[in-house]
């Protein structure tokens, strides 16, 4: 396995694979955390940490425990559990290790309980059946990798979407398309944009 | 089925475990947010913004 292979997994999540605006998955933050810069990169960086944790742990428990035990239907409940159970901890450790970031990510910590990228990826990781390809461990490396670039795309695009939100806040807008019009366009012509990388990697 | 039946109850005893050690971590001094207090988020199940409902 070559460092190709993480490349493409990287670029292909981030922007070509696109969660948001491919996959459209974790809209709701998307669309309701997005109306200042400030808040859309808290909320990036607390899914970029929960993310990269939760494909880590659901990898490995599919492989290690439901596999073994033949209870792979149980898969998208134990998943869900097993985000919820991470997002009381990284919340509860956030809140004793680190005073700045628990202002910075706190409220958005909770809130990505009911994100649904993260389980999103979680379960495309299961299906795209990285342990088939590459063995057992560097599949959970090529997992995490693609839930990394899964993360910098939902940053990204939180990132860019912010900003022409608060563009958008202070220019001559038609007054019919004020407010979620307005962004519900920009964001089909973002996920036009993004549509042109597909088949860049094939 | 057992096994499935077993792993669900020990998932939901760690979620469950996991919340109550949440709840009763108290939160660092002077660390109420608010910057939640503001129109970014749309979360409206969220206690600070029932907090404010009600307030205003």
């Amino acid at each position: 396995m070559s460092w190709t292979v993480f490349f493409v997994a990287i670029f292909s999540s981030m922007l070509i694979n696109n969660v948001v605006l491919m996959k459209f998955l974790g809209v709701c933050p998307f669309l309701g955390v997005s109306k200042k810069t400030n808040s859309a990169l808290g909320m990036s960086a607390a899914v970029m940490f929960v993310m990269v944790i939760a494909a880590f742990v659901s990898y490995l428990l599919y492989y290690l425990v439901l596999v073994p035990l033949e209870i792979e239907y149980v898969q998208t409940i134990s998943f869900i559990l097993i985000i919820a159970s991470l997002v009381q901890l990284v919340e509860m450790i956030i809140k004793k290790v680190s005073k700045k970031l628990y202002k910075s990510l706190g409220v958005y910590i909770a809130l990505i309980t009911t994100n649904c990228a993260i389980l999103g990826i979680a379960v495309e990781n299961i299906t795209s059946d990285f342990a088939g390809q590459y063995g057992l461990f560097p599949g959970l490396a090529v997992a995490v990798t693609t839930a990394f670039g899964a993360a910098l795309g939902f940053g990204l695009v939180m990132f860019a979407f912010s900003s022409i939100r608060e563009r958008l806040e202070g220019s001559n807008v038609p007054e019919a398309w004020k407010g979620v019009p307005v962004s519900l366009i920009t964001a089909g012509i973002m996920a036009l944009a993004f549509a042109g990388l597909g088949g860049i990697v094939g | 089925m057992i096994p499935a039946v077993v792993f669900v109850t020990v998932m939901v005893v760690l979620f469950l475990g996991t919340f109550m050690l949440n709840k009763n971590t108290p939160a660092p001094v002077d660390m109420r947010i608010s910057d939640a207090r503001c129109s970014a988020c749309s979360n409206y199940g969220c206690a600070l913004k029932q907090e404010e409902a009600e307030e205003s």
